[in-house]
């Protein structure tokens, strides 16, 4: 005889009530040979095709000969016959049936049973592999990773086709529950290095998680630093050559961005492509990106020192001239450069949030306030406008977005320093900056441990 | 501790200024200590403002240790380490 | 913070803090011949930094403040260590007081001293506060550019042809005698001397053998180096007017000249002194807070940025003019601070720590 918590119509009314009159509640009456039931799941979870095809047909075509509807195995034969090839469970406590049917699993009630077959039904649609978005590169694979965190644990797998890659599944996310894999190589990654990964975690209190980057703010270990602590990217081949190097990877569910932690100073200045091709040709582009970035870092602040304190460190020529240029400016060097450079990160910022279609008007609006019309208004000068275009080219070289981003705010202070105290303090700045970068440790391991540790290996 | 630690360095790194003073202008060793304190104005002035601020930092440093420093330095700084920048 | 520091930490550290101030000045002109005062200075500064390694054995990697109690008897180790914390602030503010007066003469000249002491000082305690494995990375970094720099230093005098060896005759006009006697007159103490400080660090550097080695390989590389540069500042600026110049490099920089483009290379000479003036004063100012901790029982964490500071007002104190700080760094601080601090204490301390031994052997 049945129980009664497992009666029909009180798990009907249950679903109901725990779903209000939720559009996608799907519960559909099923008939086994004489015996009635219910099969329960959420219509957005699954598609039709796949529940037809793998579930209903099974059901309705099979012969029911065999099983004994009133022994108390029945459901199990009926999972091993009928649904052997899919991911099959028994529910013993239908307080926990609609948490279930959130993670996709389609339930199956049958008169007379005191259990409940779960069955894994979730067909979800995703977007297909495409280039990547954000790190292009030449000569190298263009896959990126998606947003389901299965199409990317697959990615993976198939690059690594080693049986130590383990895959941890961590849920994250009060009211979300956003699944969180922790992916690493056995005996590569150190125990040291995950556990403290593993708590974090767990004792991580977020109440969504929609994004790789709301775990970043999470496992840095202190919100001063001015650097990203965790690397972020989204083509397999960048993550697999980390994963080897006794890193971990963390996959988010609903982010193509796969974060690598711990993350160095180099990293960010790595592009995959280095390694396919002559070596000789990766150092000088990887030296060629260290000085954009100190380029992009220092040059206003540097023009705007010399040009106020040290006119003497110019060249004579150059100086005559670039005094010249700024005879009839009404503003001081300080309020050219700032205006110009909040003028292009209001650029930048349009560029990336506006609609395609009318990305025409940008160029326009930005080649006028950027370029020969505000010189010859008498605003900026010609050097004010190469300088800040200088800069903005040379802050797009990181192959990695979000660090050029971070650093973007310090290029202000340093103006503002150098404006004050001229050369002294933007070397002073540099030195904040450099200091700053010694103390950084992720997890125990220094930020910039290949540079000031020669242990002469090399990784990719 | 801390306070009491910087007032004694201070005294007697100034002591050794002052000595150095007397050696090498040859002068007794009270007129080193007026001119020690009276001397050029604007650059008395931003010394002792540095020596001054080096104590008051050291009795910060102090106060932080006890009960009372610590509500205070929690009162200012401290609660915001519950409510996250990032709250969802 | 129990953790060691790695030898090419160690090595980077004592060469930038070796280097630091001396690459710029040279070495004081007491001789003509100023680049053979290193060289001769080589065997009367390996004696004294055997002192030093011979203490550091012997106190089985302790602190020098435990060193001091332990040799001296509790008061008077811990009045000894009173000292030294006040003699290394003092020196730190000497080597402030140095790089304040090259940036006001050669970058910033109208700027209130006030002002840049004290971005500095905050710069600094920053660097301090890192601990001393952070101060080993950093090291690390600033020598390789301490370096780099000095080498494109070189390179662009010669490229410029302001190098002209003869400049260096007549060799040893006033005989090896007073060269000997320079070097034991000022060079041991300044900078060669100053070693004493890594003895406060105590079990983070990893050993006397450690020590030893790489202790020995920087002080002569640094030997190297700053004869060199001596070398280059003769050649480039002549005998007379290195006489009478302050900031040799600095003047030497000036002279740099590549088909007019290239000219007036402060900025370099300016990179070189900051950086390594603020290892030099991280170092001093973390052996300080580490002998206040000692004396006074709170974290040396909480002492470093008021003694940060107290090191910025000693340098706007310490002299005031710079024809005052030179003289009284040649004689006045040699004779009444370095000789008892980095010659009579630790050998004393050194016999005494022997004889306990052997008394408890006994």
């Amino acid at each position: 005889m049945a129980t009664y918590r497992f009666r029909q119509d009180r798990i009907e009314n249950e679903l109901r009530a725990h779903f209000g009159s939720s559009a996608d509640l799907s519960l559909i009456p099923i008939r086994l040979a004489d015996r009635d039931g219910l099969l329960c799941f959420l219509s957005t979870m699954t598609n039709s095709t796949f529940l037809m095809n793998n579930v209903v047909q099974p059901l309705l075509q099979a012969s029911y000969r065999e099983i004994l509807f009133d022994s108390a195995e029945a459901l199990d034969s009926l999972r091993l016959r009928l649904f052997g090839g899919l991911n099959t469970r028994l529910l013993e406590d239908p307080g926990h049936l609609p948490e279930w049917m959130t993670q996709g699993y389609a339930g199956l009630l049958l008169d007379g049973q005191d259990r409940m077959l779960l069955i894994h039904v979730q067909e979800l649609e995703k977007r297909s592999i495409a280039e990547p978005t954000a790190q292009n590169v030449i000569r190298g694979p263009k896959e990126a990773f998606t947003e389901s965190a299965d199409t990317n644990m697959s990615m993976i797998r198939r690059r690594i086709l080693n049986e130590n890659l383990r895959f941890e599944k961590h849920v994250i996310g009060s009211k979300s529950n956003t699944s969180v894999y922790l992916a690493y190589l056995e005996g590569e990654a150190d125990e040291r290095l995950l556990n403290p990964i593993r708590e974090k975690l767990r004792s991580a209190r977020l109440t969504g998680l929609f994004d790789s980057g709301g775990l970043e703010n999470e496992l840095q270990s202190n919100r001063f630093y001015l650097f990203p602590t965790t690397y972020n990217s989204e083509r397999p081949d960048s993550i697999c050559s980390c994963l080897l190097d006794k890193r971990v990877a963390l996959i988010v569910n609903g982010s193509p961005f796969v974060l690598i932690i711990p993350a160095q100073f180099t990293d960010f200045f790595k592009s995959p492509e280095d390694q396919y091709q002559w070596f000789v040709f990766g150092t000088f582009i990887r030296l060629l990106r260290y000085v954009a970035f100190l380029f992009s870092l220092t040059l206003p602040a540097f023009y705007v020192a010399v040009t106020c304190y040290h006119q003497e460190l110019v060249p004579t020529l150059l100086l005559t001239s670039i005094m010249a240029q700024r005879q009839g400016i009404p503003f001081p060097a300080v309020v050219e450069m700032f205006l110009m450079e909040i003028t292009f990160e209001l650029l930048r910022e349009a560029g990336t949030r506006m609609p395609r279609l009318v990305g025409q008007s940008i160029s326009i609006a930005g080649a006028l306030v950027l370029g020969e019309a505000a010189v010859q208004a008498g605003i900026v000068s010609n050097i004010t406008v190469i300088i800040v275009a200088l800069t903005a080219i040379s802050g797009y070289v990181s192959p990695v977005y979000t660090f050029g981003a971070n650093i973007r705010l310090f290029r202000f202070a340093l103006i503002v320093l150098s404006s004050v105290i001229g050369l002294y303090g933007v070397i002073l700045g540099c030195a904040y900056l450099l200091i700053h970068l010694t103390r950084i440790e992720t997890f125990g391991v220094p930020y910039l441990s290949p540079l000031s540790r020669f242990s002469g290996k090399r990784s990719a | 501790m801390a306070a009491i630690g910087t007032l004694v360095l201070a005294s007697l790194s100034f002591a050794l200024l002052v000595l150095f003073d007397t050696l090498v202008y040859r002068q007794s060793f009270f007129v080193s200590v007026k001119r020690m304190f009276l001397d050029d104005a604007y650059f008395n002035r931003s010394a002792w403002t540095l020596l001054v601020s080096a104590l008051l930092l050291s009795c910060w440093y102090d106060l932080r240790e006890r009960p009372f420093g610590q509500r205070l330095s929690a009162r200012l700084f401290g609660r915001r380490k519950d409510t996250r920048w990032n709250r969802n | 913070m129990e953790s060691k520091l790695t030898g090419l930490q160690l090595y980077a550290m004592m060469l930038v803090f070796l280097l630091g101030t001396s690459i710029i000045y040279g070495t004081p002109r007491l001789v003509p011949d100023s680049w053979l005062i290193d060289i001769a200075a080589i065997v009367p500064y390996l004696l004294l930094t055997g002192i030093y390694l011979a203490l550091f054995w012997t106190g089985c990697d302790r602190n020098l403040y435990e060193l001091l109690v332990a040799a001296w008897g509790k008061h008077f180790g811990k009045l000894f260590a009173l000292g030294y914390s006040v003699y290394f602030l003092y020196i730190a503010s000497r080597n402030l007081r140095d790089m304040v007066e090259l940036i006001l003469t050669a970058l910033l000249r109208n700027t209130p001293s006030f002002v840049i002491v004290l971005a500095f000082v905050g710069i600094v305690a920053y660097a301090a506060c890192g601990g001393i494995i952070a101060l080993g990375r950093l090291s690390i970094l600033i020598a390789g550019m301490v370096l780099f720099f000095f080498v494109v230093l070189t390179c662009l005098l010669y490229f410029s042809d302001s190098i002209d060896l003869e400049r260096v005759l007549p060799f040893l006009s006033e005989g090896l005698g007073a060269v000997a006697g320079a070097s034991l007159r000022s060079s041991i103490w300044f900078p060669y001397g100053e070693v004493l400080v890594f003895l406060a660090f105590g079990s983070s550097l990893g050993g006397a053998k450690t020590l030893r080695k790489i202790g020995l390989f920087s002080l002569l590389s640094a030997t190297a180096i700053l004869s060199f540069s001596n070398l280059l500042q003769t050649s480039v600026l002549g005998i007379e007017n290195m006489k009478y110049s302050v900031f040799a490099l600095l003047d030497a920089a000036r002279l740099i000249n590549i088909e007019n483009f290239i000219t007036r290379m402060d900025a370099l000479v300016a990179f070189i002194i900051i950086f390594g003036v603020i290892v030099k004063s991280a170092i001093f100012l973390y052996a300080s807070a580490k002998g206040a901790e000692f004396l006074f029982g709170s974290d040396w964490r909480g002492f470093a940025p008021s003694l940060a500071l107290l090191i910025g007002a000693l340098s706007i104190k310490v002299s005031r003019n710079n024809a005052e700080h030179v003289s009284e760094g040649l004689v006045y601080a040699i004779y009444w601070l370095h000789i008892p601090f980095q010659l009579a204490i630790p050998l004393a301390t050194l016999l005494l720590l022997r004889l306990r031994l052997n008394h408890k052997e006994a």
